[in-house]
């Protein structure tokens, strides 16, 4: 009986000789193991509960013709293969939705990435400014839609009337199907862009000023500062916001719901908007969890897309860039 | 260490068995009672806070008149709240005993048995209107509008004064044709100079003043498309008639207001908040067409920022048309006490119960003889909220030319309606014709909806 068999770095069943000195060790560490999970389990269980359990509910009942009216029928991937073939409204919505997140991602990457380098000057009240800047995400979606539908009503709304004021063609904005995105894409920039632009300050902040002066000592200016330094230096969050910004973008719902209905001629029905409809309006709940896993399934993809791209062009410090 | 996991695996995994289970099953239903006792039963509706005060004391008198019954009100912010929420009280099994519906679905729901039906229930006291009536194709009665509504034209006395044209008529007999009703808007439109349509110089881009507005929702087409001899469907629901020349002719009618004429607003344009009180007083807007239940807010805006309004009888293109609309309210299949329901519904339903809702001039009622019979008539419009022109523009207009809406007897019409709106949304904006949208677009999409495919 070697005394190694009792060393608690070895788990090793054994017999009951020694039996003693590994129970002892053994019930320290259960203890210690059981306090962790309970102190772990609210997230755990929240997780299961709220998150897991209905997720696996959610494909249970994209598997079924459920109305909610009557009881629901299995139906195998019917729901799935009537998306892709005879829904009137599924490819129509892709790419609208699809227009709508890319159109909005670079928008606000680079407006954010603009207004933070903006910020990030010595000039004073700073922190005014930034404060005006980050104010419109606490604005709730709901009222800003409402007071927007104003703005940019084609008649009497205030942008025409600006726009008339120094000259310029009247737009018909969301009462147009090509104009409606790009201005949904104004609003969500507006309202969106408070977030992205103090994460990107923040990484601003973090470019090591040596290596700016470098580049001025060398005799580069702004555009080298900033091509050759802070774009690779804060391409990490960069990434982040992108990200982000992606899988935000494809739960574009607030504003198609109050302003435009998903019009005109569905130019402006979003995924979840169709999604919203399906499910609460037209009582088609399989049709509407099939949509949703459908939605999960894209978003996954782009992101491990971007994700495998990052590579290329994230630079991380003191790593593999 | 390993007997933990395994334990705490097995442990999660069994609550995830259990909680996936159970999050397909439907819960419990009401609260079960001995009936004849005191019940309690669930009155659901959507409303602002105004209608809640106003539901809350019809509430009360009902439980006043009925004191082995207690109602629970509980209210919704907005139709499609509504319609939002109602759908996961199914799903929960926690439906209310007597609601308001939202009008859209009404017979999808009672088609599937989640409404009492009522046709029985009707038959026992005065007669109500029959456009107001949801019939399933079956020929069930499942609700009845609480209230009707038609489409009239609200106006501004203003405009036509200061214009020196005579006011759109308040009776049926003297009403205007189409064409003279485009040929006074176009007088009462006025640009940014205050020249009109007619006026070679006018401007377009610049117009200060619309003659006639409408929102472009499927009450109005389905109005003047019934006035035309059109529709979406025959009366009796059973064949699509879309794409006949009478409804395509119509559209193209209402369509060439905004982009032929310029005396119409662009779509979307409507959807301002404070909407037709704001646009008559404000001079953007000389007549429009929209629902009686705005009599509520321009008679407000009268008493309180003088708007001088008047109402009118709608254009015709072929024959005098309206259409008529209104909440229905329904019971509940899964309500565990049916008297008392039915008795909530029976007070809720009698005019005499809605008097201050009629009388605010947001209700008309759902029953013939207060149309008709001049006792009852002065009770609720014998008030300074309704103008002298009520009687012959809106109630005579309503009783005789009142067209029933394909929403009462067509289950299939909200699924509908999502195609054509859409798609006559390129019509409004006058960058497609009616015939090329609803014979190329619409038609081949609504024909198997209709069919049940």
């Amino acid at each position: 009986m070697a005394r190694g068999a009792c060393m608690p770095a070895a788990r090793r069943s054994g017999g009951p000789e020694g039996g003693g000195m590994r129970r002892r060790h053994l019930h320290a560490e259960a203890l210690e193991a059981i306090a962790g999970y309970l102190f772990a389990s609210p997230v755990i269980l929240g997780l299961l509960i709220w998150v897991i359990a209905p997720m696996i509910g959610v494909v249970l009942i994209s598997l079924t013709d459920w109305n909610v009216l009557t009881a629901p029928h299995w139906v195998g991937i019917r729901n799935y293969v009537k998306l892709f073939t005879t829904d009137l409204y599924f490819w129509n919505t892709l790419k609208v939705t699809a227009y709508f997140v890319v159109l909005n991602v670079v928008c606000t990457t680079i407006y954010s990435l603009v207004v933070a380098m903006l910020l990030n000057q010595r000039i004073r009240g700073r922190s005014i400014y930034r404060s005006i800047f980050y104010m419109p995400t606490i604005v709730p979606v709901v009222a800003s839609s409402a007071l927007w539908l104003w703005l940019f009503n084609a008649d009497f709304g205030l942008f025409n009337l600006l726009l008339q004021g120094v000259g310029l063609h009247k737009s018909l904005w969301i009462s147009s199907q090509t104009t409606v995105v790009p201005s949904i894409v104004i609003m969500s920039v507006w309202g969106g862009a408070g977030n992205t632009i103090v994460i990107f300050l923040a990484a601003l902040q973090g470019v090591p000023r040596q290596l700016l002066e470098a580049v001025e000592i060398d005799g580069g200016n702004w555009w080298h500062r900033f091509r050759a330094i802070t774009l690779p230096m804060i391409s990490p969050v960069t990434f982040f916001n992108v990200v982000t910004g992606l899988i935000a973008s494809f739960t574009i719902f607030t504003q198609s719901y109050v302003m435009t209905g998903g019009g005109p001629n569905n130019a402006s029905l979003f995924y979840v908007l169709l999604l919203y409809r399906e499910g609460f309006q037209r009582n088609n709940i399989g049709g509407a969890a099939a949509l949703s896993w459908v939605l999960i399934v894209i978003v996954s993809l782009l992101s491990l897309l971007i994700f495998r791209t990052s590579r290329q062009w994230v630079y991380y410090e003191g790593g593999n860039g | 260490m390993r007997r933990q996991v395994f334990m705490v695996s097995a442990l999660s995994g069994a609550l995830l068995l259990l909680v996936a289970f159970s999050a397909g099953a439907t819960g419990a239903g009401e609260k079960a009672a001995p009936s004849g006792g005191p019940a309690t039963i669930q009155y659901a509706y959507w409303g602002d806070q105004n209608e809640e005060i106003t539901t809350t004391a019809l509430l009360k008198t009902f439980m006043d008149k009925n004191p082995n019954i207690t109602v629970e009100g509980l209210r919704f912010g907005s139709n499609t709240e509504f319609d939002q929420k109602i759908t996961t009280l199914a799903a929960a099994g926690t439906l209310p005993d007597v609601s308001t519906f939202y009008e859209p679905n009404v017979l999808t729901w009672g088609m599937s048995g989640k409404f009492v039906d009522l046709t029985d229930f009707y038959k026992k006291g005065p007669p109500k209107l029959d456009v107001i009536k949801f019939i399933t194709p079956d020929g069930k009665i499942v609700g009845i509008s609480v209230a009707n509504e038609i489409m009239v034209i609200w106006y501004s006395k203003k405009i036509f004064d200061a214009a020196g044209l005579p006011y759109p008529p308040a009776e049926a007999s003297k009403a205007w044709t189409w064409d003279h009703f485009v040929d006074v808007s176009k007088k009462l439109t006025k640009d940014a100079n205050g020249k009109t349509p007619n006026d070679a110089d006018f401007d377009k881009d610049n117009i200060r003043t619309f003659g006639f507005w409408v929102t472009q929702w499927w009450m109005p087409w389905l109005t003047f498309a019934a006035s035309n001899g059109g529709g979406l469907t025959t009366p009796d629901g059973k064949k699509l008639i879309m794409d006949d020349p009478a409804t395509i002719d119509a559209i193209q009618k209402m369509a060439d207001m905004i982009n032929v004429h310029h005396v119409s607003p662009v779509p979307g344009s409507q959807n301002m908040p404070g909407a037709i009180g704001t646009a008559l007083l404000s001079g953007q807007v000389a007549m429009a067409m929209d629902g009686t239940w705005d009599l509520l807010t321009l008679g407000t805006t009268k008493e309180q920022q003088g708007l001088d309004f008047g109402i009118g009888v709608l254009p015709y293109m072929k024959k005098l048309a309206t259409t008529s609309v209104g909440t229905p309210e329904v019971v509940y299949k899964s309500t565990k006490h049916l008297n008392e329901s039915l008795a909530l519904l029976g007070f809720l339903m009698d005019p005499n119960s809605s008097l201050p809702l009629l009388q605010n001039g947001i209700w008309l009622p759902n029953e013939k003889q207060w149309y008709t019979d001049p006792t009852l008539l002065q009770k609720w419009i014998g008030n300074p909220r309704h103008p002298e022109e009520y009687k012959t523009a809106v109630v005579d207009f309503a009783l005789n030319y009142s067209h029933q809406l394909p929403l009462y007897i067509v289950p299939t019409f909200a699924k509908m309606d999502d195609v054509i709106s859409a798609a006559l949304g390129q019509v409004w904006l006058g960058q497609k014709s009616a015939a090329d949208v609803i014979k190329n677009e619409i038609m081949p999409k609504i024909t198997p909806i209709f069919q049940g495919k």
